[in-house]
């Protein structure tokens, strides 16, 4: 018996420690390759490389909401002071029963409305509209039944006029050169078709008016360990990615399409629960299929402060829902990697959403189980598994440390000694306990899937400027 | 092996971070350095100041020490950045012909980038765009600047292309066109025409040797181009009636060439904007109802009113607005506004309420 478990157990060894290998060297090369292009970045910015222009294309900015009344005055206060010429405001309240509407109608000069609606996307029916002009800035608000966050998308392109939409949460808050920033790519080159921005968290920046007035760690743990997790998704991902327009989600916090394109595609999905990336894919498999040129970029400049969920609950929430929507949409679009196997987008990008992100939770928590079981037949080397457990640590702690520091230098935020200890502090615990933590509630996140597979995800929001400065 | 691979690995990382933390380091020392560079630049430029208020030129040596020091990018961004703060302050009255007198040095500086990366002469022709103030007119420099362009990132052409805007001779302008379109490159149209409408000198004259050089250019300058003539000149209406009518043209080429005559109306092309009104392309049709909004005439309304039910949403929704600009009655509409299209009897209405007519 024991030898059957000990050859078992060794061909796991051997499957856990090619996968642990397999992620550390991705994880190396895409930090050296990120860092470098951040500092190619940083010094093209240095030599005044950018596209400074007084007039972009005009941008309708979507914002679905759904109970968000604690966050949604705030978030539009904020859009209203972007540094932009033309674009409008679409605010879709998706049946939102905590007076979201209410609240925006109190502290913006809306009035009713009865402006047709073109339905080039499908999506529930309007409750009732509203429009004004607030800071020369076109505004809308739509009322509409629930249907989920893809209804409410869809609604919004529906009633947008311009070219370009750019979607953007209830509670996030853009920079206010967001919108020039995330526009440059299409000046770049005209095949672009969407671009995402870089998503930060919230809690860390007091912001007035589009402008950072300060930058801190925040103390909660719970946040703090998401700072440093999504400064090193990002640096591991998307920024490599980008080089062969390979980038498979673009966050729904914030990103930028072309309207004419996502139409051609049928606009979101509301049978999905990661609608965003689904969307990305999607448009993926329609270029290849139709061999266009067109491109997806990310753009680190444009920066969206989005409020992370700041309880245990919260979080499982979200990841959950993430977690699911990862699967769906890799689920849904197979055709991307067995029909076009010589892409970087299939072999790399494709591959290592399927094997770090659907199944290394999976893995992880296999390779854990797995020690346990070696524990009980006595077959456990505990030196080697204490001093692979450390290096590997070591080597996740000094990567999200890089991650971490590079993104905060990129830009030019001031840290503090204090900030710097408890970066550390966040990173350490984040390696140790936080990913074995996402590992087991993405595992388990498909117990009761069939019923969480099409509901917002209600966090709880906090208000975080006040809005004594409301332009009426 | 695992364990050694890691520790690889784990070492190579370690250096990445000593190598950020060391570069934060220099980044600060270098920001003193460069603070202090900027300081002896301003000396330097305002003694040369005070020189020209004496004798009216630059010292010789003044010019081979820029040439010297200019030549690294470092010394070029501080010269910039001490340039940029004698702009705001009381000195600025000189600068513009201490810098005219920089001509020389920036002929010698561009040349030597000239085998420097994209992203570098990138800056070097954006120095010069920003620096030229249409005074520095050497067929060297801008020969340089073009020889910038081959193969060139869209900063380098979009900085090039602003130093050549900024120059009175427009052959400069039409050669880096050229230039673009021989090697494949292609430039943003909104770039080039609000780029073209920089041009110090005489637009009407950069307007028709560009529209009749359009043929060597590639589509995204000529749409630039088209772009910068609506906003800047009303005498091509003839001229682009006569392409519209004979020449066979890219669909957003034509679509441009139509959008001219919602700024300058044309009564000669009255008629053909009709016919485009029911063309079989969409997008023609969308254009040509919304450029009717600057004609009043019987046929327009009927024409309007037709639009009205077509069947594509942007055309019906730039009828209702055609209709309200050329301010037709309700009564002219009384048809549509009690007739069974509900799509078209709800734009209307909407459009009408908006202006407060109903």
């Amino acid at each position: 018996m024991n030898a059957v478990v000990e050859s078992f157990l060794g061909m796991i060894a051997l499957l856990f420690i090619s996968y642990m290998l397999l992620y550390t060297t991705y994880l190396l090369l895409s930090v050296m390759f990120g860092s470098v292009s951040l500092y190619e970045q940083d010094r093209k910015n240095k030599l005044n490389n950018e596209l400074k222009h007084p007039y972009y294309v005009p941008v309708s900015i979507i914002v679905p909401a759904h109970n968000e009344c604690v966050v949604i005055v705030d978030t539009i206060t904020n859009l209203l002071h972007l540094k932009y010429k033309l674009y409008e405001i679409i605010i879709v309240d998706d049946g939102s029963t905590d007076g979201t509407s209410d609240e925006l109608l109190a502290n913006f000069p809306l009035k009713l409305s009865n402006r047709p609606i073109h339905r080039k996307l499908d999506c529930k029916q309007k409750e009732a509209m509203y429009e004004g002009i607030v800071n020369n800035v076109h505004m809308t608000l739509v009322k509409k039944a629930n249907g989920g966050k893809s209804d409410a998308l869809n609604m919004g392109i529906n009633l947008s006029n311009y070219p370009y939409f750019v979607t953007c949460d209830a509670d996030s808050l853009l920079q206010e050169d967001a919108l020039e920033k995330i526009i440059q790519p299409v000046f770049e080159d005209e095949q672009t078709v969407a671009v995402g921005g870089m998503i930060r968290i919230g809690q860390c920046v007091k912001m007035i008016r589009g402008k950072v007035q300060s930058y801190h760690m925040p103390w909660q743990p719970i946040i703090g360990m998401q700072v440093v997790e999504y400064d090193r998704s990002f640096l591991a991902s998307r920024i490599l990615f980008d080089q062969f327009n390979g980038n498979l989600i673009i966050s729904g916090a914030f990103g930028l399409f072309k309207k004419d394109i996502v139409i051609a595609i049928g606009g979101y999905r509301s049978d999905i629960i990661g609608e965003d990336m689904e969307l990305v894919m999607r448009l993926h498999t329609f270029i290849l299929n139709n061999n266009y040129a067109f491109k997806i970029r990310y753009q680190t400049e444009a920066v969206c402060w989005s409020q992370a969920p700041e309880s245990v609950k919260d979080v499982i929430q979200q990841r959950r829902r993430w977690y699911l929507g990862l699967f769906q949409s890799l689920v849904r679009y197979p055709a991307l990697f067995s029909r076009f196997k010589y892409k970087p987008v299939s072999f790399i990008s494709y591959l290592f959403y399927i094997f770090f992100e659907l199944l290394g939770p999976f893995i992880e928590i296999f390779g854990l189980l797995t020690i346990v079981l070696a524990y009980f037949y006595n077959l456990l080397n505990v030196t080697f598994m204490i001093e692979l457990f450390v290096i590997y640590t070591g080597f996740g702690i000094l990567i999200s440390l890089t991650a971490f520091l590079q993104r905060v230098y990129t830009q030019g935020l001031k840290l503090y000694v204090l900030d710097i200890m408890k970066a550390i502090t966040m990173v350490i615990i984040e390696n140790v306990i936080y990913r074995y933590f996402l590992s087991i509630v993405r595992v388990t996140s498909f117990i009761q899937y069939k019923k969480n597979r099409k509901v917002w995800g209600d966090i709880k929001r906090h208000s975080r400027n006040d809005h004594s400065d409301l332009p009426m | 092996m695992i364990m050694m691979i890691t520790y690889v690995y784990f070492t190579i990382c370690l250096l990445i971070i000593i190598y950020t933390l060391s570069f934060f380091m220099y980044h600060k020392y270098h920001h003193s350095i460069q603070d202090r560079t900027i300081r002896r630049f301003i000396r330097i430029v305002h003694n040369q100041l005070t020189h020209m208020d004496k004798k009216g030129y630059i010292n010789r040596s003044h010019r081979i020490l820029l040439i010297h020091r200019l030549k690294k990018v470092h010394l070029i961004i501080a010269f910039e950045k001490a340039l940029e703060r004698i702009e705001d302050g009381e000195d600025q009255i000189q600068l513009p012909s201490y810098l005219l007198q920089l001509e020389p040095v920036m002929i010698v500086v561009a040349t030597h980038f000239r085998k420097k990366d994209m992203i570098e002469k990138a800056f070097i022709a954006k120095f010069i765009a920003k620096y030229s103030n249409g005074q520095w007119k050497a067929p060297e420099l801008y020969r340089t600047l073009i020889e910038y362009l081959s193969h060139s990132s869209v900063y380098v052409r979009e900085n090039v292309l602003s130093a050549t805007y900024r120059q009175p001779d427009i052959g400069w302008i039409v050669k880096a066109f050229r230039h673009i379109t021989e090697h494949h490159l292609s430039h943003n149209p909104k770039l080039v025409q609000d780029g073209l409408a920089s041009y110090p000198s005489d637009k009407e004259a950069l307007a028709d040797t560009l529209w009749r050089q359009r043929g060597h250019f590639h589509s995204s300058i000529v749409v630039g181009i088209i772009g910068f003539i609506t906003m800047q000149s009303n005498q091509y209406q003839d001229e682009f009636l006569h392409a519209l009518q004979h020449e066979k043209m890219d669909l957003e080429l034509k679509l441009r060439l139509i959008r001219y005559y919602k700024r300058h109306p044309c009564p000669e092309a009255e008629a053909l904007l009709l016919s485009y009104a029911s063309d079989s392309e969409d997008a023609v049709r969308i254009v040509a109802v919304h450029v009717l909004g600057s004609y009043r005439s019987k046929r327009v309304l009927s024409v309007l009113k037709r639009a009205l039910l077509d069947h594509n949403w942007y055309v019906r929704r730039n009828a209702s607005q055609s209709l309200l600009a050329i301010d037709a009655t309700a009564s002219d509409l009384s048809d549509v506004l009690s007739g069974h299209d509900q799509f078209a009897k709800d734009m209307l209405s909407y459009y009408y309420q908006l202006e407060g007519n109903v």
